[in-house]
């Protein structure tokens, strides 16, 4: 290799671009992740630099993984995609845990009527189930693939 | 990696403005050569500075704490090897792999932890394995129906680790013994405790199949069927399995009213399962018959696609699915609305008559192709493209021929994505069809990322790609590469992955590299050599670009040979340089007086150049000089003084060769065909004046399947010279033997001199086979051969021709039959041998 120079962790020039971060053999570059904190800070106002590395490496996991099935569409698609084939055509509510959850927590319902709240505690559970499988999930594709934070930007990077 | 590559996949050029997409694509680009740890692009004024840092490579890979499992099986379960960059998540998948393989072999406790040593570029790994305290085998106990035989599978021992892997192959080698013997629900169950292993046997029923009613199918095809099924298990569903099989068979051979009754008698360890069979009348069909409304057609064509055809066996089964093709035959002929609305069934004397009777309706012709088109883009085009279809018959398959034209348009243009819908409406017997079509976005082809070549070079690679950086999109294109790469013979596998941007497109090439060298041997029995044997090392990517070296001896009791060949199938363009070294020390014998005829020891070289003109038909230019020396010369065969002594021969050789036969070491059909002519002159320093011209024409025909006709024609001719009245003996012709005339020995048609063959200036030879395949690779060749060597040109008369015909044998193998032949003269001399036999290896032609 050429160029076979090891970096100094202080550059002397402007960047115009580098590495923040690899998971295999996909690169995340600074321009990625400025352009991704400006989208996630909309929604997210106090993430911190750290949380935006680790999001976007998971969406990197989850694309990588989706890309594998779903070879159209964008990246939003593609990982959405792949989520409700993988993770929520998995997930069953049944009526014996809605009814069983709204038994648990009857105080925090008041009067409403078991049929009332029936569909919002389901979606609930739904989401609930969902958060942890994805976790679990993200973590089951973490431990499979070489994941490495080389530079961790901070203010204007 | 070079710096050519870095900066073409990083995008990055000299005068050019620096665009942060595409640097950013370029560092992805770079990423996925899975080489860099980090890439950072810095600017200084006008200046560019790019720093990387590598990930570093496993220099050594070390094993510590081992005791029962030595470095070699440990170094297998690895998913890495030296030279690999190094990656941590390798590592981890390594140690578990470790971990449950050695938990698996009876070390539950183990535990593996690994630590790497690196230094700026490399790494040694090393993984310390804690083996821990093994579950011992303390007693064996066997349980239910112990079988000294079964038990002797087991090869774990009292005192050894608990390896589970043993137990499997114990279990798999006792359902495979239970199954040779035709023993059916039996249990092999296991299980480990403080030292002990219990194992439960427990042997199932022995089957025993009986059939009571077969009379016309052969009891052994029954069987066959049945053995596909009596596999572990017999159970209702399996017998029913079975009886069903049965029913279709027998449907098959023309047994429509057979009746099957299966009968399950249990006794102790025995089960008989006894097939009752009511086969009925075998029916054949005698003739089919189309009763169209109007129009007349060709049975025949009809008959080669149903089941149910004159002379085959009824098929009841297949009598609906038969009704259905003549229906989808119809259709393909443009009758749209064919249907078979009436099928009657005449028997008579065991004899089947079907009639179908066919409302064909109008034929239906392609009144207009409307287009409607996205843009418009390319209208023109398409329209031109499609205009040949207006007024042929329609069809669903015509359709979508034309669809498919229209999308392969599209893509050849780069408009990747295409989207072509297809309607059509019938009016008055005439098809309207129309397609809405969405051309997309014109996408163009952006950087080529190779990946996976250790050793072949990927410059090699690039030069090897058609594709150009910004020109549209084709994956025509790159399946042409693709092919072309194949080619080379550097590769078992090529993924090609499309990276899409916005309009451009990545290309990546991932390969798998074969192995580039091989060593081969073997040994053989020819009639001629007797006992031979050769030897080939050979390596095809000299310097990773796929210069090819070759080297080859040959052994056998008259003959040494060996030769040195390097092959350059990348000269310039696609010409290709081939130079090669040999060597030659032979005793050359009259096989029937077992007389040597003479000895020779020749040195050669030649260089020269190849070049495909055409698919299929090539030219190649060679320059050969070659030095020999004869000895022992017979005096019967001596024409010359340059038929004794030392000689040197220099020339050029041109050749054209044309080869469409689909598989050179055992063609069924295609051509061979060649035309060569060599110039010796004593402008090139040789000591001889000739030009050799000579030619072959081979034509294969597979005349059925499992039959294939071969004809040839072969001839040649020496025209002399300057001062040069005869050839040496070395350079002349001689026929006879297991390639050219099989009713002679080797060499020994021709002039002869006391008996002696001596050669000739000219010979012309014809051969014919029939090769009649005998199932289980084995071949059997009737063959007529023709031919015959003279002195000179003039000397030529056809009715001199010497026949021969005969029987071979053939083993079919990788590198061409095994075989032996038997010729027999049909134009016998008086004093000649009747006949001929030939071992040898390939086809004679």
């Amino acid at each position: 290799m050429l160029f076979n120079i090891i970096c100094l962790p202080i550059c002397s020039g402007e960047i115009i671009d580098r590495v923040v971060a690899y998971v295999d053999d996909q690169a995340i570059t600074i321009k990625d992740f400025l352009e991704f904190r400006a989208k996630i800070k909309e929604k997210l106002p106090n993430i911190s630099s750290n949380e935006i590395i680790e999001l976007m490496i998971n969406r990197k996991l989850l694309l990588k993984e989706s890309k594998k099935i779903f070879l159209e569409g964008d990246e939003e698609e593609a990982i959405k995609n792949y989520i409700d084939l993988k993770i929520k055509s998995k997930i069953f509510i049944t009526d014996d845990k809605i009814r069983e959850y709204y038994e648990q927590n009857k105080h925090q319902f008041g009067e409403k009527p078991f049929l009332s709240i029936r569909d919002e505690i389901e979606t609930y559970l739904f989401e609930r189930e969902l958060n942890k499988k994805l976790i679990e999930h993200i973590k089951e594709l973490r431990e499979l693939a070489e994941i490495k934070i080389i530079f961790l930007p901070f203010g204007d990077y | 990696m070079s710096q050519e590559e870095f900066l073409y996949l990083l995008d990055l050029t000299n005068k050019r403005e620096i665009s942060k997409e595409a640097i950013s694509e370029g560092i992805k680009r770079l990423f996925l050569k899975d080489i860099f740890e980090d890439i950072i692009i810095e600017k200084n004024n006008k200046k560019i500075t790019i720093r990387v840092k590598e990930k570093p490579t496993i220099k050594s890979i070390k094993f510590e704490g081992n005791e029962n499992f030595d470095d070699k099986f440990l170094r297998k379960l690895l998913n890495f090897k030296i030279g690999d960059r190094l990656k941590i998540v390798e590592l981890k998948k390594s140690s578990n792999h470790i971990r449950e393989t050695l938990k698996k072999k009876g070390y539950p406790e183990s535990q593996i932890t690994f630590n790497t040593d690196c230094s700026q570029e490399s790494c040694i790994v090393t993984f310390t394995i804690r083996e821990g305290i093994p579950l011992t085998v303390r007693e064996i106990i066997w349980e239910g129906d112990v079988d000294e035989f079964l038990q002797g599978l087991l090869s774990l021992s009292v005192g050894a680790p608990f390896d589970e892997t043993k137990m499997e192959d114990f279990v798999k080698k006792c359902k495979n013994y239970f199954e040779k013997q035709g023993i059916v629900n039996s249990t092999i169950a296991y299980s480990f405790k403080e030292g002990k292993i219990l194992i439960n046997l427990k042997k199932g029923e022995k089957v025993k199949v009986d059939f009571i009613g077969v009379e016309k199918l052969k009891r052994q095809d029954l069987n066959n069927l049945l053995n596909a099924y009596l596999k572990e298990r017999l159970d209702e569903n399996i017998i029913k399995d079975i009886t069903n099989s049965l029913i279709s068979l027998y449907y098959l051979n023309g047994f429509s009213e057979i009746k099957i009754y299966p009968i399950l008698e249990k006794q102790d360890k025995m089960i008989n399962l006894i097939f009752v069979i009511n086969e009925g009348k075998r029916k054949i069909i005698e003739d089919i018959y189309l009763k169209f409304d109007e129009i007349k057609m060709e049975k025949k064509d009809i008959n080669k696609i149903i089941i149910n055809s004159p002379n085959s066996p009824f098929n009841l089964e297949e009598l609906e699915n038969d009704k259905k093709r003549i229906e989808d035959f119809l259709k393909a002929q443009g009758y749209y609305y064919a249907k078979i609305y009436q099928t009657e069934i005449k028997e008579e004397d065991e004899k089947i008559k079907i009639i179908f009777k066919v409302s064909e309706g109008k034929q239906i012709k392609i009144k207009t192709i409307n287009l409607e088109i996205a843009n418009e883009v390319m209208k023109d085009r398409v329209w031109e493209l499609t205009k040949e279809f207006n007024n042929k018959i329609f069809t669903e398959e015509i359709l979508l021929e034309i669809k498919r034209k229209i999308i392969d348009f599209y893509q050849r243009q780069g408009y990747a994505e295409v989207n072509v819908k297809s309607h059509y409406e019938i009016n008055n017997d005439e098809a309207y069809i129309f397609f809405i079509i969405n051309p997309g976005e014109r996408k163009y082809f952006k950087k080529s990322i190779i990946l996976g070549n250790r050793k072949t070079k990927t410059r090699f690679i690039y030069e090897r790609l058609f594709q150009k950086e910004n020109k549209p999109f084709n994956p025509y294109i790159l399946e042409e590469e693709r092919l072309s790469l194949y080619k080379t013979g550097l590769f078992s596998k090529i993924d090609i992955i499309y990276q899409k941007q916005d309009n451009y497109i990545d290309i990546i090439y991932d390969f798998e590299e074969v192995p580039a060298g091989a060593f081969d041997f073997g040994f053989g029995y020819g009639d001629y050599e007797k006992v031979k044997g050769f030897m080939e090392l050979s390596y095809i990517n000299l310097f990773g670009i796929n210069k090819q070296i070759y080297s080859r001896i040959e052994l056998s009791k008259i003959e040494k040979r060996s030769s040195i060949v390097y092959i350059d199938p990348w000269f310039w363009k696609d010409l290709i340089f081939k130079t090669s070294l040999n060597f030659e020390d032979r005793r050359v014998k009259n096989i029937d007086t077992k007389d040597i005829l003479y000895e020779l020891r020749r040195f050669s070289a030649s260089a020269g150049f190849e070049k495909r003109l055409l698919e299929n038909f090539k030219a190649e230019l060679d320059y050969e000089i070659s030095y020999s020396k004869i000895w022992d010369i017979l005096p019967e065969v001596i024409l010359s003084d340059q038929d004794i002594g030392r000689i040197l021969i220099s020339g050029f050789k041109v050749s054209l060769i044309y080869d469409d036969r689909d598989n050179p070491f055992d063609p069924k059909k295609g051509w061979l065909a060649g035309l060569s002519s060599k110039l010796s002159s004593e402008i090139f320093g040789s000591e001889l004046n000739f030009l050799k011209t000579s030619f072959y024409l081979n034509k294969y025909t597979e005349l059925y399947e499992g039959l294939v006709f071969a004809i040839s024609l072969r001839g040649g001719w020496a025209w002399l010279y300057g001062k040069t009245d005869n050839l040496p003996i070395s350079e002349r012709y001689f026929l006879g033997g297991r390639d050219t005339v099989r009713g002679y020995a080797q060499n020994t048609l021709g002039p002869k001199r006391d008996d002696q063959p001596t050669g000739g200036n000219v010979f012309l030879m014809g051969n014919m086979e029939l090769r009649t395949s005998l199932g289980r690779n084995f071949f059997i060749v009737n063959f007529l051969d023709a031919g015959n060597v003279w002195n000179r040109v003039g000397d030529v008369n056809p009715s001199k021709l010497k026949f021969t015909t005969g029987v071979g044998l053939r083993y079919k193998t990788p590198v061409g039959p095994i075989r032996v032949d038997y010729g027999y003269k049909l134009n016998r001399q008086k004093g000649e041998s009747h006949s001929e036999i030939h071992f040898t290896i390939g086809h004679a032609f």
